[in-house]
C-alpha cells in the first residue's frame, strides 16, 4: 500500500487515504478552458460517475486521471500519491476506451495479458490469470480469436478484462457503452455493476447518459462547461438537484418563478399562491428563485378534493395515455403550462378542458436560482 | 417494314450485349496492353535466336537459361543492383517511416516546409534531379560510384515511402497506442509492440516499392554511377550490340519474385483480417 504521508494527500472515511483526489485542476487547450480549476475526491470501492453533456470536460477530466492529458494546474493523488507528470504506464489505473482500443494484431489471449507482459509476469501465472478474467467476463474459450472476429459487446467485455487484469487502484471508463445498442447496453450496465461488486476496485465511468449513471453509478458528479455542478448519490442529485441545469438535465422538471417570502419557514410565493418547501432548501440570500416539481410527483385532482400543503389551480390541456402511466399537460392559473404524470393505478383520469387541481408536497419540491 | 424490324431487333441485341459485357471487354483489354510486354520478355527467353539481336521468333530453347551466368558481367551486375535495391530502400524505409511519423503526430515549425521538400523529389523530372546530383558531387569531390548511387537512391525512394507510410497512418486509430501505455508499456515498446506491427503492411509495401523503383532506375544512376555498371545500364550498354537472352531469362526470374512476393504480402494481409 501506498503511504499517504509521502504524497500527504487528504484523508477520506476512517482515515484511509481517497482512491482519487483532484486539486485544483485546469486544463486550457489554447484560449479553451476544458476544466476550470476541479476539486474532486472518489472515496475507495466507488462505484462513480462523471455526467454531463459533450464538451463539458468528463473526458478530459478521466484523461488526466489515465495521464493521457496533463493538468495546465494542480495535482492529482491516486491513493494519496501524487502522481500528477506522471506517464499513464506509471499510474496505477487502467482504462476501457470509447472505441475499446483493442489491439487488431493480437489474439484475444494475447490482448488480455499485453498489462501482464509488460509487468513480466511469468508464464504460468499469465495463462491462470486471463484464465480467470475471461471467466470474471463470461467470454472463456474466446482466447485465440481476433478482435475483428467478436461482436461490439464482446469486444467491451474484452477491453473490460484487458483493463481489469491488472487489478488497477482505479478503473477508468470512458463511455464504454456508447457504441452498443440500447439492449446489449442495458444488459452491460447490470454486468458492469456486477464486476464492480465482484472486485471491488473504484470504478470512474464517464456517461452523457443520466439513465446509466443513474442505473449503475454510487455517486455522481454532474459537469458543466468544466465544473461540477452537483455531487451526490444518484437519489439526492434527483430530488434536489440545486441547480436548473441539473434538473433539466437529469430527467423532466417543472420549473416555476418564486419569491422567498419567509426563509426560515421555506415559504414562497408564486402569483398571488404561497407554497412550502423544505426551509435548507432555499440558498441563503436569495430573493427570487426557481421552484422545480417533477411531473411524477404533481398529483392531479378534482377541484377541492385533496388536502396537500401545495397546489395551483388548472385546466387539463392535453392527455396521452402511455400504458403504465397518464401524461397531462396542464394549463395552471399562472398561466404557464406543466406536466404531471399518473400511475395507471385505478385512479379517476381526467380529460381536456376539465378544471383540476395539481398537488404536491413541499419534500418534492426543490428550489434553484 | 417486315424485313427491317428483325434486323433492326438483332442489331438490338448485339448492342445488348457488347453493353453488358464492355467492362469485362476494356478490363481484359487493358490487361493485355499490360502484361503483353511482360509475356514477350518471358517468351523471348525461351527464344533460339537467330544472330545478334532477340528480336524475331526462331525456335524453342532451354539454352539460355541453363546458361543464364555464363554472359560476362551480367550476373555481377544484376547482384550489384540487388544489393543496391536492398540497401538504399531499407535505409529509406527506416527514415521514411519515421519522417511520416513526425509529419503525422506532430505539429512543429517546417512541418510544411517538410511535406514540399518530400513532395519535390516526386515532382523533379529525373534528368534534373540526376544532373543536379552529379553536379553536387563533383562540387563536394565526392568520388561517383557506389556510394554516390545509394546517396541518390536512398534520396529519391524517401519520399515515396513518407507517402506510403503516412496513408497507413492516417487510418491509426491513437486510442491503441494510448492503450498500450495505459497498460504498463513505455514509449519504446508501444512502438516495437504496437505501432510497428500496426504499419507494418503500409512499411513492407513502401520498401517493395522503394526496391523496385531502385533496381530499375536508369537515369539518375547513370548520371551518378561512374564506373559501376548496375542492371540498367548493363543492359543499356547491351543493347548497342545485342542484348543477350539471358537478360530476358533474369527479367523473368525477377517478375516471377516480385510476383510471388506480392502474392504473399496480400496473403499475409488476408490471414490478419
Amino acid at each position: 500500500m501506498t503511504t499517504p504521508e509521502k504524497g500527504k494527500g487528504l484523508a477520506g472515511v476512517a482515515g484511509e487515504p481517497f482512491a482519487v483526489e483532484l486539486r485544483g485542476v485546469t486544463k486550457r487547450f489554447g484560449d479553451v478552458v476544458a476544466v476550470d480549476s476541479l476539486d474532486l475526491t472518489v472515496d475507495e470501492n466507488r462505484f462513480f460517475a462523471l455526467l454531463g453533456p459533450s464538451g463539458c470536460g468528463k473526458t478530459t477530466t478521466l484523461r488526466m486521471i489515465g495521464g493521457f492529458d496533463e493538468p495546465t494546474e494542480g495535482t492529482i493523488r491516486l491513493h494519496g500519491e501524487d502522481v500528477t507528470g506522471r506517464k499513464p504506464y506509471a499510474r496505477p489505473v487502467n482504462t476501457v476506451f470509447q472505441s475499446y482500443a483493442l489491439f487488431p494484431h493480437l489474439s484475444i489471449f494475447e490482448n488480455v495479458a499485453f498489462g501482464l507482459r509488460r509487468q513480466k509476469v511469468g508464464d504460468a501465472d499469465v495463462k491462470r490469470r486471463v484464465g480467470e478474467t475471461l471467466e470474471l467476463v463470461q467470454l472463456t474459450g474466446m482466447e485465440r480469436r481476433r478482435p475483428g472476429q467478436l461482436s461490439g459487446g464482446q469486444q467491451q467485455r474484452i477491453a473490460l478484462a484487458r483493463a481489469l487484469i491488472n487489478h488497477p487502484k482505479v478503473l477508468l471508463l470512458d463511455e464504454p457503452l456508447g457504441a452498443l445498442d440500447l439492449k446489449l447496453r442495458k444488459e452491460m450496465q447490470i454486468e458492469l455493476k456486477r464486476i464492480q461488486n465482484e472486485v471491488g476496485i473504484t470504478f470512474i465511468h464517464v456517461t452523457h447518459d443520466q439513465e446509466e449513471a443513474m442505473t449503475m453509478a454510487d455517486s455522481i458528479a454532474v459537469m458543466n462547461a468544466g465544473h461540477i455542478e452537483r455531487l451526490g448519490t444518484p437519489h439526492e442529485i434527483y430530488e434536489d438537484p440545486q441547480s436548473s441545469f441539473v434538473a433539466s438535465f437529469l430527467g423532466s422538471s417543472n420549473l416555476v418563478e418564486a419569491a422567498v417570502v419567509d426563509l426560515a419557514r421555506g415559504e414562497l410565493a408564486i402569483g398571488t399562491r404561497r407554497v412550502h418547501v423544505i426551509p435548507e432548501r432555499v440558498p441563503a440570500g436569495a430573493a427570487q428563485v426557481k421552484i422545480g416539481v417533477r411531473p411524477e410527483k404533481l398529483g392531479v385532482h378534482s377541484p377541492g378534493e385533496t388536502t396537500a400543503v401545495n397546489t395551483l389551480m388548472g385546466t387539463i390541456a392535453d392527455v396521452s395515455f402511455i400504458g403504465v402511466s397518464t401524461q397531462y399537460l396542464v394549463d395552471t392559473e399562472l398561466g404557464t403550462s406543466m406536466a404531471a404524470v399518473q400511475q395507471n393505478t385505478g385512479g379517476r383520469r381526467f380529460s381536456p378542458g376539465e378544471q383540476i387541481t395539481l398537488a404536491w408536497a413541499p419534500e418534492h419540491t426543490f428550489v434553484v436560482r | 417494314m417486315t424485313t427491317v424490324a428483325p434486323a433492326m431487333r438483332r442489331r438490338g441485341r448485339l448492342a445488348e450485349g457488347v453493353r453488358r459485357h464492355m467492362i469485362t471487354f476494356y478490363a481484359v483489354l487493358a490487361l493485355a496492353y499490360l502484361m503483353l510486354p511482360v509475356a514477350i520478355v518471358i517468351l523471348f527467353s525461351f527464344n533460339d535466336k537467330n544472330g545478334k539481336f532477340n528480336f524475331v521468333w526462331s525456335g524453342f530453347t532451354l539454352k539460355y537459361w541453363k546458361q543464364a551466368f555464363e554472359v560476362p558481367g551480367l550476373l555481377e551486375a544484376f547482384l550489384r543492383s540487388l544489393r543496391i535495391a536492398v540497401f538504399s530502400s531499407f535505409v529509406a524505409t527506416i527514415l521514411g517511416t519515421l519522417i511520416a511519423l513526425a509529419l503525422i503526430r506532430y505539429r512543429y515549425r517546417g512541418r510544411a516546409a517538410t511535406n514540399i521538400f518530400i513532395f519535390l523529389p516526386m515532382a523533379t523530372p529525373e534528368v534534373v534531379m540526376g544532373s543536379s546530383l552529379l553536379a553536387l558531387f563533383l562540387t563536394f569531390k565526392i568520388q561517383t560510384g557506389l556510394t554516390t548511387i545509394v546517396i541518390a537512391h536512398i534520396l529519391f525512394i524517401i519520399s515515396f515511402v513518407v507517402v506510403t507510410v503516412k496513408a497507413r497512418l492516417a487510418g491509426f486509430d491513437r486510442h491503441l497506442e494510448e492503450a498500450a501505455m495505459d497498460l504498463y508499456a513505455d514509449e519504446w515498446t508501444t512502438f516495437r509492440k504496437v505501432t510497428l506491427p500496426m504499419i507494418m503492411p503500409g512499411v513492407f509495401a513502401a520498401f517493395l516499392l522503394g526496391f523496385a523503383l531502385s533496381f530499375d532506375d536508369f537515369i539518375i544512376t547513370n548520371f551518378n554511377s561512374g564506373q559501376v555498371v548496375t542492371f540498367p545500364l548493363y543492359i543499356w550498354g547491351a543493347a548497342r550490340v545485342g542484348v543477350p537472352p539471358q537478360v530476358n531469362v533474369f527479367a523473368t526470374g525477377l517478375f516471377v519474385i516480385a510476383v510471388g512476393l506480392m502474392g504473399l504480402s496480400i496473403w499475409a494481409q488476408r490471414r490478419r483480417s
